[in-house]
């Protein structure tokens, strides 16, 4: 009736593609190590390094679930072909929608929030003061950036409208 | 019709009213081959795997720009989380993983009695996700740390934490009750507390939440991104447990054999696909510094 009994994964057998259990547990010790090692890393506290760090592990991991749990290695390129473009589209959403990270900082700090990120956004906004006065400071637009920062510390409500006015 | 590509007809000879060529009830009328019927379905799981990805990346944008943004809310409300239920959870699912696959192995090898076997640990696996998933779920109910506007924690359960929220201080409640055993002799340091003695804890939570180090203004978001990644991955994996009911059933039966065993290669397929999107969640939620 069928000649996959004996199969070992080897084409001349027909379609199925059969794991030999020996990869099938291989790649498992190997995702459990990966999964103890991505916790051992974070528990460092590599800061900034640790989000690329636990990336880079996860990515690996999903590759080696993609290429053997879900056979891809051994499948029609075409399927792999069409499941790395949704990842590929994946990452164009992200990248695009964080094009603007940080852009607004400024401003979302002169509305005068108070909480304890806000000595950080008056540095960012007396930076940028100084930014301002090497990059347009013809344009007077530095006067606008230093005001800006003195309205935030007390009251920052005229600041948007200013901002707006650049 | 004489043609079904389900069920106890795999294990039956089928009537063949036809009698004009070779008639096997796995294979679909419109399919030359078994393997043109199996590449056929694969291509339309993996589309579907496609828009799995796609419809999880809008999650994943929101996820990327608020922590962007708000990297202190990521750092600080991270602690609410246990790491220790997250990584259990992931080798779970990766033992869930490997008997998928082993599944799919079994039945392109005809081999019935592991086919249900590997099945029937996948979906004890599942549960199991889904058991610590509804620890973890209750915990936050019990300490107020809910998505949006019913982000309302309990004094007691807020971290308090120093450097930066780099480093946790303690529970408010936990502090609460160390400062006041300290302070009145009799004030029990460990084991259960009257209502009057709960109040005094409460209250000084309170106190000690106010002149502490603030939480971030935007907490809440944190807890709205981990129920909802984690919520409709959840779902999925309650999804992944109704299909593996079905392909169950199905293996009972005998309908596989090794040139009809798409089901469950799809099955797994989709399987897996949750554990890879709980591959990138787990440190994306768990592991933050």
């Amino acid at each position: 009736m069928s000649d996959h009994a004996h199969s070992h994964g080897h084409d001349d057998h027909g379609f199925a593609h059969v794991m030999p259990p020996r990869i099938l547990v291989g790649v498992w010790l190997a995702l459990i190590s990966l999964t103890a090692l991505t916790v051992w890393t974070a528990s460092m506290h590599l800061h900034p390094f640790d989000l690329l760090i636990a990336m880079v592990i996860a990515t690996i991991k999903g590759l080696l679930v993609a290429l053997f749990f879900m056979h891809l290695k051994y499948d029609r390129p075409f399927n792999g072909l069409i499941f790395m473009m949704s990842f590929v589209f994946a990452g164009l959403f992200v990248m695009f929608a964080m094009f603007d990270t940080h852009r607004n900082q400024t401003a979302i700090a002169a509305r005068g929030y108070d909480d304890p990120i806000k000595e950080a956004w008056r540095e960012e906004l007396q930076k940028a003061a100084e930014h301002a006065v090497v990059v347009d400071g013809e344009h007077g637009s530095a006067e606008h950036a230093t005001e800006g920062n003195g309205a935030a510390g007390e009251q920052g409500a005229s600041t948007p409208a200013e901002n707006q006015g650049h | 019709m004489t043609t079904t590509t389900t069920a106890g007809a795999a294990q039956h000879v089928a009537h063949d009213d036809h009698g004009d060529h070779h008639h096997d009830p796995t294979l679909a009328h419109h399919f030359d081959t078994h393997e043109q019927q199996f590449d056929a379905g694969k291509l339309g799981i993996w589309i579907f795997l496609v828009t799995e990805i796609l419809f999880f990346s809008g999650l994943f944008c929101a996820y990327s720009i608020w922590r962007a943004n708000h990297t202190e809310v990521f750092v600080y409300a991270h602690h609410y989380l246990d790491t220790k239920w997250g990584a259990i959870n992931t080798v779970v699912l990766l033992v869930s993983s490997l008997t998928a696959a082993w599944a799919v192995r079994s039945a392109q090898l005809g081999d019935k009695k592991n086919l249900v076997r590997n099945i029937v640990l996948t979906l004890v696996c599942a549960f199991g996700f889904l058991g610590i998933k509804s620890i973890e779920y209750t915990a936050k109910y019990q300490h107020g740390t809910m998505p949006g506007n019913y982000f309302d924690p309990h004094p007691e359960a807020v971290l308090i934490t120093t450097d930066n929220y780099n480093t946790v201080v303690g529970e408010a409640g936990e502090l609460a009750r160390e400062e006041l055993a300290h302070e009145m002799p009799g004030f029990p340091a460990e084991g259960e507390l009257t209502d009057g003695q709960k109040e005094l804890v409460h209250q000084r939570a309170a106190e000690i939440y106010a002149k502490s180090d603030k939480i971030p203004p935007a907490v809440a978001t944190f807890f709205s991104i981990y129920f909802f990644m984690t919520g409709l991955h959840g779902f999925h994996v309650v999804a992944g447990i109704i299909a593996f009911f079905w392909v169950l059933r199905r293996a009972r039966r005998g309908d596989f054999t090794p040139t009809y065993f798409g089901a469950v290669d799809y099955t797994a397929l989709y399987w897996h696909l949750v554990d890879l999107i709980w591959i990138y969640l787990f440190p994306l939620l768990y592991l933050i510094s």
